[in-house]
């Protein structure tokens, strides 16, 4: 009868562990979810090209130049993105493709929603996920259109955050597909 | 014994003719070598491989035919220097990774674009993600996204 009793205490353990692991797991997915949707609706959303503005206004003014690019990330990427990440993003001119859209064909974007899912883990083991973004393009002349980007993002943990080490964009291609929509004006 | 001698003899005086006659080809026809220069070809002799010609390469910096320019943010170029206004190009920023030379270019040659109008400046050291303000007498033209002794890479 005790035998019973410590075989069915274990079970009881192993159980409620094991519900730890699925909550924290599941709540540690949710929020990286979150985090690549966040980092989307920014990156995919666009109705100005202040920032562009700002970095011509920043080369006239030598040395007001990074402090554009910082400021944009302490604004709207320091939530999401890490520096590196951040960086590589600038220094392939990916993180103000959006903005050339909206200077080059007077077109805006809005970013609509994701379906995001776990790919697999990287070499290192950081989490990878792939995302499918619809995205609306307002034409000039007031028309809308329905775009869809596709990538992927890693994460990594820092100060005990899930940020995003590495957006995976295809540089160019949603240009290519904006351009395609609306020719330049 | 004497057999061996003569043997000997023989031998060095073979390869006495063979490297004389070999020379005699390469010193003769100087035009031979001349042309290979014309040709951007170069002759080289490998102790395996033997005598070969391959295509001659420029050392344009550090023992690259170009510069390995790697994507670097955004950049401006004006004419002259400091503080000069007068704008030549926005656009592309691009950094040497062998001589940290910096360019800045109209179009995206990477992404097929022509490479326009384009500037550079001799930087000494590695410039910010984030791009470069160039103030220079160095700049030009190129209605293609390649250009000879340059190589864009992100």
């Amino acid at each position: 009868m005790k035998r019973k009793g410590i075989f069915f205490a274990a079970i009881v353990l192993l159980c409620a562990v094991l519900l730890v692991i699925y909550v924290t797991n599941n709540g540690a997915e949710k929020k990286r979810k979150d985090a690549v949707s966040g980092l989307l609706k920014i990156y995919y959303s666009a109705d100005d090209d202040e920032t562009l503005d700002k970095v011509s206004d920043g080369a006239s003014a030598a040395g007001e130049f990074d402090s554009t690019f910082e400021a944009l990330y302490n604004e709207k990427y320091i939530e999401y993105l890490t520096k590196d990440a951040y960086e590589r993003l600038s220094a392939n001119r990916t993180i103000l493709e959006p903005e050339q859209i909206v200077r080059d064909f007077g077109c805006t974007l809005k970013f609509i929603e994701a379906d995001i899912s776990k790919s697999a883990d990287s070499a290192e083991g950081h989490p990878v996920y792939s995302y499918n973004a619809r995205i609306n393009v307002t034409l000039p002349d007031n028309e809308n259109r329905e775009i869809i980007e596709t990538g992927t993002v890693e994460f990594v943990k820092e100060e005990n955050q899930w940020k995003v080490d590495l957006l995976n964009v295809k540089t160019g291609e949603l240009y290519d597909r904006v351009k395609d929509l609306a020719p330049a004006s | 014994m004497k057999k061996i001698r003569t043997k000997k003899l023989l031998s060095v005086l073979i390869i006495m003719f063979v490297a004389l006659s070999s020379t005699s080809v390469f010193a003769a026809d100087s035009t031979f070598l001349n042309n290979l220069a014309n040709e951007k070809r170069t002759l080289i002799y490998g102790p395996e491989e033997g005598i070969k010609v391959i295509p001659y390469s420029d050392d344009v910096c550090n023992g690259k035919p170009y510069h390995d320019l790697v994507s670097s943010g955004f950049g401006t170029a004006y004419r002259g220097a400091f503080p000069s206004t007068d704008l030549i190009v926005e656009g592309a920023c691009w950094q040497c990774d062998g001589c940290y030379l910096v360019m800045v270019t109209e179009g995206e040659p990477i992404l097929g674009e022509d490479i326009g109008t384009w500037a550079t400046y001799p930087y000494d050291e590695p410039i910010s993600g984030y791009g470069a303000v160039i103030w220079t007498n160095t700049y030009g033209n190129c209605s293609s996204p390649s250009m000879s002794g340059y190589h864009f890479r992100y």
